[in-house]
This record gives structure tokens, sequence and C-alpha cells, in this order.
């Protein structure tokens, strides 16, 4: 790999980490508590995530220390616009997921049998040298779920702040109150992947349910971290205007208005072979909603090049932060506020 | 007691041309079944082994059980015409019903499929046409035994039946695909039939069948009114709806390399070829659109010929455009694909083929490589990944050589692959690795470019491998090139080094095991369809995964088991030992049928438009050799002409390989080398189809179970030989394979026969 090298032994190379939400049932029996799914664990049994394992009536998380994918990547390809623009993050994943997306983009690590994937060794305290040795500022936990290895996440995230990095989460938001709360202690910023806005259209095509989703969202909001939403729109799945304006409303009235919102683009990705590519007009409509709703800060993504990937200023609307892709252009920003209107932008600059 | 044709009346229609239409129908049925099943497995190509695999086994299945049925039936015309009529109807129906295969395999609309849902399926939308069709060939045959007691209606049944098939193959391929669609030509055939139907009821003036009689009349009148009226339109235009829920379908239609749709959704067209999204506009995949243009085209100094090979209009040809060309050749194999975007042109497409610097050529982009006079500073390959083996021919380490002919001093070749910062699982590292291993065994260098999709950069100029970020960047400032995505920031997040050290680490493992991909061994292929299967069907992915497995000793170990254990077994004059030989016939005949294919499409890459004249040919050798040894009457030893046979396939298959090696180093033309291959089809054809009739003589099973036995063998030949032995042993292994087979076949029958008291001989 491109920072440590591989290694390809068998799961039980390690022992893992015990979890720490999980209640013991009879007969050697567990039950996670870390998300909404509280899987019912028989001895020697894993949950829906694959990682979490009843080892002798105790649950353990399987993949502590052993991350599939690491590397240093922009924090624009989160994405994440408003956690400060342009700096290079250090990306940490492991094996596993309690969601079934059809259009998953990293289904090889998300939906994959720990055994068949190769991961690096890694304890917490490697993982910040490795942060600190290549200079950037935060540790991005992302790919496929990093709720399943929340033990893990929480290790390094805590020890990172104390090492002066940042921290942030890309998730889908499908965790308990609890956990979440307690994780929220030792994280900056939460992207939360909203996938859709109908009950329907997480049991067909995440085999989730949405309730849950929008507590995480409300109770990461609550918490004062940095919180950013994503919304990828899939031709015929989810793009009913009716939904999206529902989803902006929600979003304005329970998280508020300064809270950012992308549309971004599908392309035919993992099961959905034949899904068109989303209509750039689908992503402007949506963006005229969402800010029709009165939300503030909205964006188009996957469209490289296209103005609504930019910030502008909610005030006067003059275009503050240029991207190209994942590279911020120019920032015009001044400190946090507008250097024509003075207002100031909400978000950690 | 029976009662018999009265032979004093002459026949209405002549038996022969009965069975000319039934081999037709089933061929026409099949073929465009075929297509439109593809289209549902979104072009994926283990699709057409499983499709033709449920086949033949479903027309075994009714072969075997109207011979048991109605073996001996006394009114055989009725049951034939009834089964014929019911073919007739259900066939649309199966149509309309793969149409709708998403939707009843609880897909979601868009969904792709695995192999283990794709067989399922297969096998229940084929069983209410496949069933019959398989069962009227055990009818004709008792219908010929009794107008004609005594005589042996195999070779005449299998030979006009197979003829039937040929002009069936003929006709679709060059005449109705183009013409009419998938609808259309079904109810055609489906009118045809009846009115066979009526013809044989008419025919056997013994059967008094009035009510179906007129069932039959009524219905073969009916059917060309839904064929050729608004029955017909409203049935085609349903069944895409509901095929392509809640997309505006603006374009459907079948060329002879496959299914070309036009979605239109808020301005956007999606043309997808065999239900793949092959171009999107006005507003394409920029990202992957301007990597592929700029990273290698600013990795060249002073880029002014370009090739493009597939691929490249819908953005590719825009983002190739802004560099200081001069002059850039775009082949892209069919012109249906090509008619398809300039009838929903938009300011994008236009732009680019009508720019004056733009050449479009409408063929197939290996051999414009090979025959093209010019040389370029760059050939970009457009096409997607090499997940079939039609799109692998630009992947191999023969293109590569043929690529490096046409490239400048100091030109470099271009193309991109699957990959992933986040991780590479096996099938995609062996993947790359295979494809990787071709271009640097023959390119000075071969460089990746390791992302989220993977560019590789090949060329005999050493110095492509150190080009730096700062000096592409420089060339895009001095080119004043304008791009959404690949700015300076992006060229060096491409090409930072911990990529490269990444993507070693995900190949390092599977480097030994990948191979390198050929064109008479794709190995990307089979990496691809592990990866396809990996998603969908796990088992089946992993069952891919592991085929590196098999190989040639272990098979001649299982084969040498198996004719032990078979010896072991035997009776005296088994009778188990011509069936057998002829399903091992019938596998070694399915996989020279799709060894030919194969070979003519790693050459020539229009197999498609081919393979109906190639599989007509093969079929037109079966079915003179089995009339020509059926009207020898009683050949004196048929025992010896079968073991004959049996050695001659094994000499025939041992040979093949080498004769496939040398028409591709062979110099003469291709008409030349394209003869050469009918030739071989038709020899392959005549050698298999000759044992038919000597197996009915020499078994006591009887021709329906024989005919069963053959399609039995065929059903392993396409599922086994054609999926798994080709692409995972390459050509000239498998028809190895294949001689051990007939081998092993040939010692079988040796020991079994009682050759010069053969018992029918």
């Amino acid at each position: 790999m491109g920072l440590f090298s591989w290694n390809w032994s068998a799961a039980d190379s390690l022992p893992g980490k015990e979890c720490r939400f999980y209640k013991t049932l009879f007969d050697g029996q567990v039950q996670c508590r870390l998300c909404p799914r509280k899987c019912i664990v028989a001895e020697g049994k894993r949950g829906t995530c694959g990682i979490r394992e009843n080892r002798g009536g105790k649950l353990y998380l399987i993949t502590y220390g052993k991350p599939c994918s690491l590397g240093v990547e922009p924090i624009e390809k989160a994405p994440f616009f408003h956690f400060m623009p342009g700096h290079r993050r250090l990306v940490l994943a492991t094996v596993g997921c309690v969601l079934r997306c059809r259009f998953c983009q990293n289904w090889q690590i998300s939906q994959a049998e720990f055994e068949k994937v190769p991961y690096m060794e890694l304890s917490p305290e490697q993982i910040v040298a490795v942060a600190l040795k290549q200079k950037v500022q935060s540790i991005c936990f992302t790919f496929s779920e990093p709720v399943v290895f929340y033990e893990y996440m929480y290790d390094v995230a805590k020890l990172a702040h104390e090492h002066g990095l940042k921290t942030s989460m890309v998730s889908s938001g499908y965790i308990e109150r609890e956990p979440l709360l307690e994780l929220l202690k030792v994280l900056d910023a939460v992207k939360i992947d909203l996938k859709g806005f109908t009950e329907k259209f997480y049991e067909e095509m995440a085999a989730a349910d949405l309730p849950p989703i929008l507590d995480t969202i409300k109770t990461v909001k609550k918490s004062g971290k940095w919180l950013e939403i994503v919304n990828l729109v899939v031709p015929g799945h989810n793009d009913d205007p009716k939904d999206m304006e529902r989803m902006c409303r929600w979003i304005k009235e329970n998280v508020g208005a300064d809270t950012p919102v992308h549309f971004t683009r599908f392309f035919p990705e993992y099961k959905l072979k034949s899904v068109p590519p989303t209509p750039v007009a689908t992503l402007v409509r949506a963006y005229g909603i969402a800010r029709a709703a009165g939300l503030r800060y909205v964006y188009v993504g996957n469209v490289p090049g296209h103005p609504m990937e930019n910030t502008s200023c909610p005030r006067c609307g003059k275009t503050l932060i240029e991207r190209q892709g994942f590279q911020v252009r120019k920032n015009s920003l001044k400190k946090s506020g507008c250097p024509y209107c003075g207002e100031k932008l909400r978000g950690l600059w | 007691m029976a009662r018999r044709a009265d032979p004093g009346v002459p026949a209405l229609i002549p038996f022969a041309l009965i069975l000319l239409v039934l081999g037709l129908s089933g061929l026409a049925g099949q073929i465009v079944l075929l297509r439109e099943f593809l289209v549902v497995a979104s072009g994926n190509e283990l699709a057409i082994g499983l499709f033709l695999g449920a086949w033949l086994l479903l027309e075994s299945a009714g072969c075997l059980l109207a011979g048991r049925l109605w073996g001996r039936s006394q009114r055989p015309a009725a049951v034939f015409a009834a089964w014929q009529a019911a073919f007739a109807a259900l066939l649309p129906a199966a149509l309309y019903a793969t149409r709708c295969l998403r939707e009843l395999a609880g897909a979601a609309p868009g969904e792709g499929l695995g192999a283990a849902a794709l067989l399922f399926w297969a096998l229940a939308l084929l069983a209410p046409v496949g069933l019959p069709h398989g069962a009227l060939f055990a009818l004709a045959g008792r219908l010929r035994e009794r107008e004609r007691p005594g005589a042996s209606p195999a070779g005449l049944v299998y030979g006009w039946e197979t003829l039937g098939t040929l002009a069936g193959g003929l006709l679709l391929t060059f005449w109705l695909i183009p013409r009419w669609d998938s609808f259309r030509i079904v109810l055609a055939v489906g009118a045809l039939d009846l009115l066979f139907c009526v013809a044989v009821l008419l025919r056997a003036r013994d059967e008094r069948s009035p009510r179906l009689l007129v069932l039959c009349a009524l219905a073969a009148a009916t059917a060309p009114f839904i064929a050729f009226g608004p029955a017909d339109e409203s049935l085609h235009r349903g069944s895409v709806r509901r095929q392509w829920p809640g997309a505006e379908v603006a374009f459907y239609e079948n060329s002879v390399y496959g299914n070309i749709t036009v979605l239109r959704s808020e301005g956007q067209a999606t043309f997808l070829t065999d239900g793949k999204v092959a171009a999107v506009s006005p507003v394409p995949d920029i990202e992957a659109a301007e990597e592929l243009a700029h990273l290698p085209l600013l990795s060249h100094p002073r880029p002014e010929a370009v090739l493009v090979l597939g691929g490249g209009a819908a953005g590719l040809l825009r983002e190739v455009l802004k560099h200081p060309v001069r002059r850039v050749d775009y082949a892209e194999l069919d012109p249906l694909f090509l008619e398809a975007l300039a009838r929903f042109a938009a300011p994008l497409t236009a732009g680019e083929l009508q720019d004056p610097r733009v050449r479009v050529h409408r063929v197939d982009g290996r051999l414009f490589a090979r025959d093209a006079a010019g040389r370029y500073d760059a050939v970009i390959v457009g096409s997607g990944e090499p997940d079939s083996l039609q799109s692998n021919r630009l992947f191999t380490r023969e293109f590569f050589a043929l690529a490096r002919r046409r490239l400048k001093p100091g030109g470099l070749l271009a193309f991109s692959l699957p990959g992933s910062t986040a991780f590479l699982d096996r099938n995609r590292a062996s993947l790359n690795s295979c494809v990787l291993q071709a271009a640097a065994g023959v390119f000075a260098a071969a460089r990746p470019i390791p992302g989220d999709t993977n560019i590789f950069l090949a060329s005999d100029d050493p110095a492509l491998s150190g080009i730096a970020a700062g000096t592409l960047a420089r060339r895009l400032r001095q080119r004043r090139i304008r791009t959404g995505f690949v700015g300076p920031g992006q060229l060096s997040l491409r090409l930072e080094e911990q990529w490269t050290r990444q993507f070693q680490g995900f190949l390092a493992p599977v480097a030994g095991g990948a191979g390198v991909n050929r064109d008479f061994n794709p190995r990307a292929v089979i990496h691809a369809l592990a990866d396809w299967n990996a998603m969908f069907s796990p088992a089946a992915g992993r069952l891919l995964a592991s085929a590196e497995a098999v190989t040639l000793p272990r098979l001649a170990a299982v084969l040498a088991v198996a004719l032990l254990a078979a010896l072991a077994w035997r009776r005296r004059s088994s009778p188990a030992a011509a069936p057998a030989a002829l399903a091992a016939t019938g596998f070694v005949g399915m996989l020279y049928s799709m060894a030919l294919i194969f070979a003519f499409q790693a050459l020539y890459g229009y197999a498609y438009l081919w393979v109906g004249l190639l599989v007509s040919v093969f079929m037109a050798g079966a079915a003179a050799a089995s009339l020509a040894v059926g009207a020898v009457g009683a050949v004196r030893s048929a025992g010896r002409a079968f073991l004959f046979l049996e050695a001659a396939l094994a000499v025939f298959s041992a040979a093949l390989p080498v004769v496939f090696e040398m028409l591709a180093g062979s110099p003469v033309p291709d008409n030349v080398l394209q003869g050469a291959f009918l030739a071989l089809c038709l020899a392959s054809g005549a050698l298999t189809g000759a044992q038919f009739p000597l197996a009915c003589r020499l078994s006591r099973a009887g021709m329906a179970p024989l005919y069963a036995c053959d399609l039995a063998g065929g059903v392993l030949g396409a599922v086994f030989g054609g999926a798994l032995l080709l692409p995972v042993l390459g050509l000239a292994q498998a028809c190895l394979a294949a001689a051990l087979l007939k081998v092993a076949s040939l010692v079988f029958c040796l020991v079994s026969f009682k050759v010069e008291s053969s018992p029918k001989s």
C-alpha cells in the first residue's frame, strides 16, 4: 500500500477489541446496541455489519487496528466544502457496513467479507503518527461505514485530538443515539449521506430505514459539531421534486438553513449498471428547490466546473470559494467573512 | 391398429419443408430472445453461455419427454401441430417476459443481474419455448416413422432441421434484424409455424382434428395482422416501457452489432449499447473524459495526430480537440450508434463530430489500427473496460504490438481500467495486472497512473515514466486549455507517489496468477466477469475467481479417472458407449462453434455480424453430413465408421489451435482468411453431424434420447466450455481439452463396441 504494507493473514491473527455498546443475553447470545439494527448475535457469529463478532459471549470489533484503506486526499472529495477548504486529510476505513445500498461506490470493502480483504495492522498511535508525518490537518473516517468500526474510530479520533488534529466522519448516519453522543465528543465534522427522503427508497435501495438517520442528523446538529449533508440523486429512484422539497424543508426546520447540502450526480455504479447518469438539469432543479426552501449553502456535485460547485455569499451572491474538481482554485474568504459585504459564513474555516 | 397415411395421396407440403420451418423458427426464437436477454444482462457475455446452455438443456428435456410420452402416439400429426402452435403462441410471450425480466426478478429499474439469477431466469423464460421446440424434434421423427414405417428418420430429421437452422441464421442476420423489431420477427415466425400446423394436419388425412385445424388456421390468419398492424407497435412500445420504467425511451433499435437504446430525461440523452451506458450528452462524465484525454496528451510535448479507438463521442473528443492537434481519427464500430448520436445531437456531440480535424471511421478500432496508413503521436483507447471479447481486443498484447507500430517516435498509447483509491480487490487487481503485463511486454515503458479510474500510458520512450506533474501543469497552461476537473492541483494529486505504491501493493499478490492478456487467452475477460459476479452473485464470482485452478493436466487427470470408472462399470456392448460419445461430440461441437466465433472475434471484432453465418455454415456441415450418412442407408459397419469419426474429432480438436495460430499470423488477404474460417466451420460441423445417424444405428436408445444426449453435451459445452475453458485456458488449451475428451470417448467406445457385429449395422 501507499503508506504501509498489506497483510493477507486470517481474521483471527489479532483479537480485535471488545465492543462498547452491546448487551449480554441468555445462551451466550449478545445484542449489539451500536446501530438501529440491534443485531442479536449468537456465539461465533457476526452481526449484519460482518465485523462485530460474538466470541465467548462477548462482542468484539474484529477490524480494530486493521484498516484496508489509508491515503491522503483533499477534503473536497468527501465532499466537505465548509470544513477548512483545501486542506489535506488522512482517509481511513476498514471493511464492513450495515446498509446494502445498490449504488455503493465502495462496495468492494463495504460489502466484503473481512477475510477476503487484505489489511494493514496499525494501532491508533501509528495512525496518528502517519497523519503527523504526512502533515495532514485532519483524519477522516470514510469509504465504507465508519460507524461499524466505532471503537477503532473513537480511539484514533481521541488521540488525534490530543495531537491537535481535526477529525471528521463520512457516514450514512445509521447509529444509535448513545454511541453517537459519545463519538461526537471526539469529532469535529460529520457528513451524512442522506440517500433519499422516503421509507420506500431506504427500504428497497439500502435495506435500512429513514427515521434513525434523521435523528442522527438532528443529534449532530445539536452537539454543535459541523454538519454537511449529501444527497446522491439517482434518476428514477430518489429524484421526485416533491420528496426533494420535503427533504429541504425538513433540513431547514430541523438543522437550520446554514447546513450545507450537496446534490451529487450519480454515475452507473455497483448494481445499478443501466441507470443513466443524473441529468444536470435535475441537479440544478434540486438546487433551486433547496434555495427556495431557504437553505443558504447548496451545491451541485460530481459536475466539475459547474458554477454551483463554488461557494457564494448568501447575502451578496459573490463567489467566495472557486473549485475545480477536488481542488480549491481561489478562496476569497477573510477569516469567515465575505470580503465584499462582511457576511459571516458558517463553517469551520 | 394404426392407420397409415395414404401413400397414394401426394403430400401437400413436403416433409422436409416442415422440418426446415421447425429449424428456422427455433433459431429465430433463439437469436431474438438472446439479443433481448443480453440487454437485460447489461451486455454481460456470460449471459450468452448461460442462455445457450439453458436453451439446449430445455430442448433436450423437451425432446426426451416427447419421446417418452408420444414416442408411439397414433396421432403424431395432432400432437405435433398442438406443440408447434404452443411454440408459436408462447414465443412472443417469452419475448415480452424477457423485456420485463428486471421487474420479474425483483430488481430495481436499471439494476443488473448476476450469473445465478440469469441462469434461473433463462431457464424460466425459455421453458415455454425451448421445451415445445425440443418436443417437436422427437414428434417429427414419430410423424415420419408413422408415414414411412421401417425407415430410420434420424438423418432426415436432423439434417433438414439443421438446414432450417442455417436458413434461419442467414435470414435473421442479414435481412430480418436490420429491418424488423423483435416482436414483428417472432410474430411472423409464429404465423409461419401456425401455417405449417395447418399443413401438417391436412397432410395427415387419417387423423381428424377439426377443432385444432380451425384454431390453427384462424391463428395463422390473425398473426400477420398482429405482426404488421398497430398491435405489434403497442407490444413493442409497451414492453420497452416496462423494460425502462420511468424513462423516456427515445430510440430502441437493433443493429447487427447489438442493441442501441437512447433514454431521454430533462434534456439529457443517455446512449446505451446492449443495456450498458456508452455515452451521455450534453454533459458527459467530465472527470473520466478529461483524465483520459489530458493525462496522455499533456505527457506528449507536441501531439498533432491522435487516434481514438471507440468511446470518443460525447466528451473524450472534445477534450482531445483542446490540444493543438491537426488530425484526429476516430474509429467507432457500430454505424447505428453514430446514427443515434447524430439523431439526438447536442452541441457537445455535434461540435466534436463536425470538427474539420476529426475524421470518423465506421469500422472496428482494432482493424483500423491494423490497416491505417498514418502514424500517430497518441493512440487513445476510449472504449470501456475489457469485459467482453469484443472490447478485450483493444487490451491484448497483440493489440499493443499493433498500436506500437502505429505510433510515431515518442508517441504513446493510453487506455483506462477500473480503479479505486480506497481499495482494489483481487478481481480488479488481476484485471489491471494482466493488461499491464501485456503492455509492459510490448513497450519500453508502461506507466500506470492509479486513481478512481486507472489510466495507463505506454511508450517506447523511457522518459515517459519520469514526466512530473509540474511538466503536465506547465503544458496545460501553455496550451491554454480550460478544464472543469483536470488542473494543476489535480495533476499533482494524480501523480503522487502514494497511489503508485498503493497500486503496486494491490497488484503484488495477484501478479503471478493474473497472467498476460492475449487475443487467444483473454485473461482480462475472465477477471472482469469475476468482478461482475462479485457484485451480483458472490458465489459465482468466487467460482470464477477460483477458475485459475482449472489446468489442462488437471482436466486430463479428471478425464482419466472418469474413463477408468466408466470402463469398470461398463457392460459388454454397453448401450452407454454411443450416447456417451455423442454427448462428448455435442460438447466438442459447441466448443468448436464458440472457439471459431471466439477466434473470429479476436481477429476481426465483428463476430456479431458474422455469428449467424459462422453458426449457419457449421450447421450446414452438420446437416449435410447427417443427411449424407442417413441416405447411405445401411452403412456396412456403422461401428467402424463411428470409431473413425471419434478419432477424426480428436485429431481435428488437436489441430485446430495450430490452424488458428497459422491464420492469425498469416499475411494473406482477409477474404481468404475469412473463407478459411468458413471452411473450418463446415468441417467441424460435418465431423460432429455425421455421428448422429450412426449413433442411431448403433444404439437401441432411440432417436429422441440420443438427440437429448447430443444436446446435453452441447449444454455443457456452452456453459463449461464456452464460459470457463475458453477464457481460462485460452483457445489452444481448450481445444486440447476437447481432443482429450474425444480420446477418452474413443477409448470407451473401442472397448465397449463389438465392432464387427454392432447391434444394427
